[in-house]
């Protein structure tokens, strides 16, 4: 849907954007991964061709984006960092002017526009947005982003400035749309790309330190560790004793580390030695580890 | 009409109706307007008030006869009231919008940025003239109601409404251009305040102040005595910097349209 590559962008003599690829896939929920300050919403404005790029190429949906009146931006929805909207229109009002923006008839967009408010959860909104408050612009930024049925939608940190609940709404509304659209979606908590995202990308000192599908990111980086939590302390004693690569991770934790095989040799000697345990199991890496893995300064 | 521009020109107006500013500038153009003819009309009662005190020092004093002329002139002196009034209450239709990045979305929609510059341009056009239409209107309005004006000045008058007008114009093609290249009001209006300080600057000589649209800024001259004598000097006098000025506003516009693509606008 988007690929992108050997971007460059520097401000000044500060190259922010030094190389970078990355590929999304259609009808993914795709997680953009960075610090603050790593270059998201600067990659996101290339693509909508809101920025220059210093060199490569972005393709959407295989055609090329040129910057300024780039046509492209036809097939994407865009919801920026601070979406600011005008605060003397009503909801109703400003998707009417969206939708005659993209050259929709005036009934599609009515159509639209109520089946994007009920689904975005401001209906009974009929207010002016004068006194939206953020979880509610970010609503309605979602609304207005969808209203021409891009084929994209770009979300730059929907979640950030939000409490649980609001984060909760906008992640609910995003899961939810992946049935029309391929999601791209910046964040720097981990835990919104765990909830919904199907690929990450995690964007360090200008290029992509890792990305891949959830499941293909957890196994590339799980190394094979395992946990068994004996009953007793002599159990762990005698684990220890017998496998030399076993260290003790906790009160009567002891780490392994192996394939398969190697787990299922552990659980031969444990019922063989009849050592009582109450579990053994595959330690997950969780993205929040792995993300701290990838981004640690050597 | 092409359909998105209109759309755009709509939302300006529904911004500025609903915050309010175009009724209240509309309201101060008429105010000051019945303020041009109210004064020629108080101005015999004021004098006449202050005689006995003026007798009592000794000064004698003829009272000046009061006619529309003594109007038109309070019209040309109080011309840029309007005007001024226009350029702090519109002028920063563009650089709020920037500061606001509520164009983000619309551009990304596709919205071409020479639309938005046209639109805004129009818009603002569109507001001064009929505030400049509402300030005339009034001050004719009740200078034919007291006095009646005589053809001859009448002419005149039309021929000091328009040189003006055009000179508005200019005002407005300087602040589109500035806010074409700034992002902040306060820049726009600095440099506004340079041009026109340059312009009364080289006004000073005589030989260059033929041709600067600062010329055409003071349109009272057209109402001054022994005008009526020069008429067709005084016009061939006025024609350079009047054409001068409208080559400049076009220059302006075609600059703006030219820099509006460049522009960053989110
Ligand atoms: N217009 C600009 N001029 C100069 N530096 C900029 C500009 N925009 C962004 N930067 C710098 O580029 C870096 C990346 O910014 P940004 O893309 O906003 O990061 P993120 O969205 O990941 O937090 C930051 O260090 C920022 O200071
Ligand atoms: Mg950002």
């Amino acid at each position: 849907m988007l690929s992108i590559e050997g971007l460059y962008k520097r401000f000044g003599d500060k190259e922010v954007i030094k190389g970078l690829n990355f590929h999304v896939p259609k009808n993914s929920i795709y997680g953009f991964v960075g610090t603050n300050g790593a270059g998201k919403t600067t990659t996101m404005k290339m693509v909508l061709g809101l920025l220059e790029a210093d060199a490569g190429t972005i393709l959407v949906d295989g055609e090329r984006v040129t910057y300024g009146n780039t046509d492209t931006n036809r097939g994407i929805g865009y919801l920026p960092d601070v979406p600011e909207f005008y605060s003397f229109l009503t909801t109703r009002e400003y998707l009417a002017l969206c939708g005659r923006i993209c050259g929709l008839s005036d009934k599609t967009t009515k159509t639209r526009a109520e089946e994007l408010l009920e689904r975005v959860g401001l209906a009974g909104e009929k207010h002016r947005i004068k006194g939206f408050s953020r979880g509610m612009k970010q609503r309605l930024g979602i609304a207005q982003a969808l209203i021409n049925r891009p084929k994209l939608l770009i979300c730059d940190e929907p979640t950030s400035a939000l409490d649980p609940v609001g984060r909760k709404e906008i992640l609910d509304i995003l899961k939810e749309v992946r049935e029309e659209t391929t999601v791209l979606f910046s964040t720097h908590i981990l835990s919104d790309v765990e909830r919904i995202c199907t690929d990450v990308a995690f964007l360090k000192d200008g290029v992509i330190a890792l990305e891949g599908t959830i499941d293909q990111v957890r196994t590339l980086k799980s190394n094979g560790e395992f946990l068994v939590e004996t009953l007793n302390p002599a159990g762990t004693e005698a684990l220890c004793a017998h496998f030399p690569n076993a260290k003790v991770s906790g009160e009567q934790v002891v780490t392994l580390t192996g394939n398969d095989d190697e787990m299922l040799k552990v659980m031969a000697f444990l019922s063989g030695n009849n050592i009582p345990v109450l579990k053994v199991e595959r330690a997950e890496t969780s993205l929040e580890d792995l993300f701290m893995e990838v981004t640690k300064h050597e | 009409m092409n359909n998105v521009l209109f759309t755009w020109i709509r939302k300006e107006f529904t911004d500025s109706w609903r915050n309010g500013r175009l009724i209240i500038f509309l309201i101060v153009c008429f105010g000051v307007g019945l303020m041009n003819p109210i004064t020629a009309k108080l101005t015999p009662m004021l004098i006449e008030m202050m005689q006995d005190q003026m007798k009592d020092m000794g000064i004698v004093y003829d009272p000046p006869t009061i006619t529309a002329l003594t109007s038109w002139e309070q019209f040309a002196k109080n011309i840029w009231i309007p005007l001024l009034v226009f350029v702090l209450m519109f002028g920063n239709i563009f650089t709020k919008e920037y500061g606001a990045h509520t164009l983000t979305p619309m551009v990304t929609k596709g919205l071409k940025k020479t639309t938005i510059l046209w639109g805004k341009a129009i818009q603002l056009i569109l507001v001064w003239t009929a505030g400049y239409a509402v300030y005339f209107g009034v001050t004719l309005m009740y200078t034919e109601y007291y006095w009646g004006t005589e053809d001859e000045l009448m002419r005149r008058v039309w021929d000091m409404t328009a040189m003006f007008y055009l000179y508005s114009l200019f005002i407005v093609a300087l602040l589109v251009f500035f806010s074409v290249l700034w992002k902040e009001f306060s820049g726009v209006l600095v440099s506004m305040v340079t041009v026109l300080g340059l312009d009364l600057v080289f006004g000073m000589f005589p030989k260059v102040a033929k041709v600067l649209p600062g010329r055409i800024s003071s349109p009272g001259l057209l109402l001054q005595k022994g005008y009526e004598d020069r008429y067709e000097y005084a016009m061939g006098d006025f024609a350079v910097p009047f054409v001068v000025t409208l080559v400049v506003i076009v220059v302006l516009f075609v600059l703006s349209t030219i820099l509006m693509k460049r522009k960053s606008v989110d």
